[in-house]
């Protein structure tokens, strides 16, 4: 709860006093989560700070890194690919003669 | 495209031809794997990938690896293959409900809660699998494009043929429903 609160004022503050500066600054739930998903740029000390004290967030977080975790685990065996590549060796060169 | 694998494409030099599949089959199966499409089928779906790119080598440029080209065709042909199963999800309208997710100053509206019940399963991988059948086609496909080989978002986007925020509206979708589905688990 007072998690909350302190990120509400946050928010609040640097929207309202720092105007464009404060997007630096004091992300929004909606872009934490954009940058979660889209990886893209810079993690700075901005999202990492909105993770810290906003819950919601670092659930959604904590949710993403356990999908990605699982499939890591999604592996192919050495000889599928090896049967794989013979079969489009043989196919394409056939295709040559 | 470098004149170079310009002509070595055109002219299936094997050696090269060899070497393309060797860097390229583990990741277009994993793709496929990922969405539990193994053995003869994969090795089918993957060889109709790379007909159609020998077909229309012309129509690519080099902008983007080949891998990833191959990859854009191969998410068409298991489109077809799903189709076929009778396994489609019709398509909704996710950048709506990723608006409809937040406040207009961009606060969650419901907030996540802990995803402590959708993590606790012990057979994690096969559940998130059996989940991804609730996708839409564009939903599934740009969760794994990201999760399978942390694909770039600029290379999802090629492949996709959608602009950044629209992926990331799809993503947000994707595992919102991964969520749901895993939690009623």
């Amino acid at each position: 709860m007072i998690g909350k609160f302190v990120r509400k004022i946050w928010h609040d503050v640097f929207y309202a006093v720092a105007g464009s500066w404060g997007d630096r600054l004091a992300k929004t739930c909606a872009a934490v989560t954009q940058k979660t998903d889209l990886h893209s740029g810079k993690r700075d000390i901005s999202y990492w700070l909105h993770l810290s004290v906003c819950k919601a967030c670092k659930n959604y977080y904590e949710f993403s890194i356990y999908l990605t975790r699982n499939f890591r685990d999604v592996e192919v065996q050495h000889i599928e690919i090896k049967n794989l590549n013979q079969r489009l060796a043989q196919f394409f060169s056939s295709k040559n003669t | 495209m470098q004149p170079r694998y310009d002509k070595l494409l055109k002219n299936r030099d094997p050696a090269f031809l060899n070497q393309l599949f060797e860097e390229t089959s583990p990741y277009l199966l994993k793709f496929l794997a990922s969405q539990r499409i193994l053995g003869s089928t994969a090795e089918e779906l993957i060889q109709s990938a790379w007909e159609t790119f020998f077909a229309k080598l012309d129509k690519f440029e080099g902008r983007s690896q080949i891998k990833v080209f191959v990859a854009g065709i191969l998410l068409n042909k298991v489109r077809e293959h799903r189709r076929f199963q009778k396994k489609a999800v019709y398509e909704e309208d996710s950048e709506k409900i990723f608006q409809q997710a937040f406040s207009q100053d961009g606060w969650w509206n419901h907030e996540v809660e802990d995803p402590y019940r959708a993590m606790e399963s012990k057979e994690s991988l096969q559940s998130i699998q059996d989940c991804m059948e609730g996708l839409s086609e564009s939903q599934r496909e740009a969760f794994l494009l990201r999760e399978v080989d942390g694909q770039s978002t600029e290379e999802i986007c090629k492949i996709l043929g959608v602009n950044v925020s629209h992926l990331g509206v799809l993503l947000f979708r994707a595992k919102d429903k991964l969520r749901k589905c895993l939690e009623g688990k």
